[in-house]
């Protein structure tokens, strides 16, 4: 169906041709409700017939944490699970050492309850910085050593959705924190430049004021070369007086014979 | 005038163009098939490029110098031909284009200043890299150099053509 706009037929027809249209675009917009409702019909079938399949936990962490010696870091560990949280579900965070192939279990969440073992390792160092509620199951690591260099595995589970993979998150622990490799350069340019716009802006402000005080002149000049200077020198008539008596001298010295301007003195 | 004027953006173009290539491309020092930037070092091995940040040089500043200069000369330059277009239609007759003239002017400083930095710190001197030739985009960025030169003086010598 092609749209067409009743605006357009204007002729001795158009009652009936708009009944046309009308009922032209009634049907289209059938139509299109009936197309719509079926596509939602459709969509829900497939989210239903591919559900099962679909219903896998899935765990997302970063890739790489960075940290500093001595201070915290945060792992964050965001699951989403297509079932709705229910009370057994569980929460449990490993590390691997760096080289090391065993893992060590340092957190634990059930039931509602966190259970932070305090292993010799991490010994008053997890915290549990999450909510459930939000589906966010992050731990704080305080007092970073370089021990502490390895994998972090977050895993979940919640009942009935218990299929899922575990998510790991690298940590590395430099003596200083490592400067981003654009940001020293970017933080020259910015400032070469924020200092050039700064310039800029000062030139034009000072500009700005010497014209103020320039005005009068400028309008003299503008008068006598006989541009429009019309509502300019409309607003600052007096000055303009003034100013023509104070530079006479200047003014017969120019000698433009121009029409336009003697009428203007006139009228003024 | 129309001729020269064609000239000067022709030239101003060129000059923007020479610019992004010398900044962008990894060819500023040359050994070899192994070639070193402002941006990262590649190695030819196993007939493909592996590319790895310059990150451990000794003196880190210089490169960040380097770099920082290079990305301000080629912002300048197309602020210049921005600028030039704009005093081009907007300006009173009989003008000068100084405004065009002054950064295209900055430019060039900026060019200089990052080109002689990097002749006088790279390549280190205990480093493996002593052995090649500057490669093509320090040549550019010299050349830049004297292009946006000769084309900031046309700009401040250049007047717009009058009424009268």
């Amino acid at each position: 169906f092609a749209f067409q706009f009743p605006r357009l037929r204007i002729s001795w027809g158009l009652h009936l041709r708009l009944r046309l249209l009308d009922q032209n675009l009634v049907k289209t917009a059938m139509a299109v409700k009936g197309s719509v409702a079926a596509g939602h019909f459709i969509a829900l079938f497939c989210i239903i017939a591919v559900l099962p399949s679909a219903t896998a936990i899935k765990i997302y962490t970063r890739n790489k944490v960075y940290g500093v010696r001595g201070e915290d870091v945060r792992l964050s560990c965001y699951f989403w699970s297509w079932e709705w949280l229910s009370d057994d579900v569980t929460l449990s965070w490993s590390f691997r050492p760096e080289g090391s192939r065993e893992t060590i279990s340092i957190f634990h969440y059930n039931n509602g309850v966190p259970y932070i073992p305090n292993e010799r390792e991490f010994k008053d160092r997890v915290e549990w910085v999450g909510n459930m509620g939000w589906r966010d199951g992050s731990i704080k690591i305080k007092n970073l050593d370089f021990t502490d260099n390895g994998t972090f595995i977050c895993e979940a589970k919640n009942p009935p959705d218990i299929v899922g993979s575990p998510s790991s998150v690298q940590l590395v622990v430099y003596e200083k924190g490592p400067v981003q490799a654009g940001v020293v350069t970017g933080a020259i340019v910015g400032a070469v430049l924020g200092l050039a716009l700064l310039i800029v802006v000062l030139i034009y402000l000072i500009k700005c004021l010497m014209g103020r005080r320039r005005v009068p002149v400028k309008d003299i000049s503008i008068v006598e070369k006989g541009k429009s200077g019309k509502a300019a020198s409309g607003r600052q008539g007096q000055v303009v007086y003034a100013s023509l008596d104070q530079s006479s001298k200047k003014f017969h010295s120019e000698k433009k014979s121009k029409g336009v301007e003697g009428s203007k003195k006139e009228k003024k | 005038m129309l001729i020269l004027l064609a000239l000067i953006c022709v030239l101003h173009v060129a000059t923007i163009v020479m610019l992004f290539i010398s900044t962008i491309d990894s060819s500023w020092y040359i050994m070899g098939t192994n070639s070193t930037d402002i941006w990262k070092k590649c190695i030819y091995v196993n007939n493909s490029y592996s590319c790895v940040d310059v990150t451990d040089y000794e003196n880190q500043d210089y490169l960040r110098a380097v770099q920082a200069l290079m990305i301000l000369a080629v912002i300048f330059s197309c602020f210049s031909i921005f600028s030039f277009l704009v005093q081009l239609f907007t300006a009173e007759p009989r003008r000068r284009f100084f405004i065009t003239g002054g950064i295209h002017m900055l430019c060039c400083l900026c060019v200089m200043c990052a080109a002689s930095i990097y002749t006088a710190q790279f390549p280190q001197p205990k480093s493996q890299w002593t052995a090649g030739t500057y490669g093509y985009s320090y040549i550019l960025a010299w050349i830049c150099f004297c292009l946006s030169f000769i084309n900031s003086i046309i700009y401040c010598v250049l007047r717009k053509k009058g009424d009268d």
